[in-house]
């Protein structure tokens, strides 16, 4: 139940964000600096989840080359920047990480 | 008889949908592994009905993964939502991007149209309207063939992801996911900085402040910090 509400609270929000501006933009606009800000939080929130995602393992900092999280990384930062594709980095970095995983332990 | 010769309007409007629907098909393919990935982590988390609720009402890859991915890892909720929100909030800048374009569409059409709003078809779209001016049916049919892609590809997920083994590493989709975006989002020196700094900010907190909650603070002051240094740059 508590989770079927977090789906909904997500959705609605989500909802609002997508039709707010569309409907009423025509007649309010928000403050240059406001629509900075927005600019700059999907990046940054990426870029900390990112971050936790490969460097905290078991609740501490990993900055080892036993950190498979970490290693995958390379590849993976290689074929984004080259190709801007998703399903090629995607793959690149399951592939990395699998064979990484197994070089490694 | 005239009016016989041209095209009934239903018609042209399907053709106007199946326009942004050909338009898309080849985007929307490459959603379906990020789909897949996706209905395999939230199987792991809730049942199948909570998995496809989500994908069908938030209809938002990345948010929906992240959310799938830290409620695996057994989060709290409230910093599962507001992550997801703090992701999806660039979908007012794209919402506030189209309107322009959707001035002279019908009203009724802009509950449509909202819901069907993706980065993708977001792509598409302004890439069509750039040269000949917007048309939500364009958008609608676009947004419809991401929609029926993203609903597919999670049932795939979900139904066949629990077969697939840990050791093929499916879950660095998110991680992998995150840097595509990252590329895709971060253009300038300046969000480059942010997002260094957000990173950073977040792993320093991460001792302090439980959980998730540090990627959500370093976030807030990552992004206030750089709006503020542009407007003191400017003023100097």
């Amino acid at each position: 139940m508590a989770l079927t509400l977090l789906i909904l609270a997500l959705a609605g929000g989500t909802y609002a964000m997508r039709l707010l501006p569309l409907a009423l933009l025509s007649r309010v606009h928000l403050p240059a600096w406001v629509e900075d800000w927005l600019r700059l939080v999907p990046g940054a929130v990426l870029a900390a989840s990112l971050a936790q995602a490969v460097l905290y393992q078991e609740g501490r900092l990993a900055l080892t080359w036993r950190n498979a999280h970490l290693l995958a990384t390379l590849p993976t930062f290689l074929v984004a920047w080259r190709t801007r594709n998703m399903i090629l980095t995607i793959l690149t970095g399951i592939a990395s990480y699998a064979l990484l995983q197994r070089l490694i332990s | 008889m005239e009016t016989a010769l041209r095209p009934a309007p239903s018609q042209n409007r399907l053709y106007r949908i199946a326009k942004g629907l050909r338009a898309t098909v080849p985007v929307a393919l490459s959603v379906v592994p990020f789909g897949i990935a996706y209905g395999a982590v939230a199987a792991q988390t809730m049942p199948t009905w909570q998995a496809v609720l989500m994908s069908l009402t938030v209809f938002a890859g990345t948010a929906q993964f992240v959310a799938a991915s830290m409620l695996s890892q057994e989060a709290a909720y409230l910093p599962v939502l507001i992550t997801g929100l703090l992701i999806n909030s660039r979908l007012l800048l794209l919402s506030a991007a189209l309107m322009p374009h959707f001035r002279s569409a019908p009203r009724r059409l802009h509950p449509l149209i909202a819901q069907l709003l993706t980065d993708e078809s977001f792509a598409v779209s302004i890439a069509e309207f750039g040269a000949r001016g917007g048309d939500a049916l364009f958008f609608i049919g676009s947004g419809l063939a991401i929609f029926a892609t993203w609903q597919a590809s999670t049932w795939i997920g979900v139904l066949f992801g629990a077969g697939i083994p840990p050791s093929w590493g499916l879950e660095y989709a998110l991680p992998a996911s995150l840097i595509v975006f990252l590329f895709l989002l971060v253009r300038d020196r300046r969000s480059v900085g942010v997002a260094i700094l957000a990173a950073l900010v977040g792993l320093a907190l991460q001792p302090l402040v439980s959980g998730t909650w540090s990627s959500l603070a370093a976030t807030l002051v990552a992004a206030t910090l750089g709006v503020g240094w542009t407007r003191w740059r400017s003023r100097s």
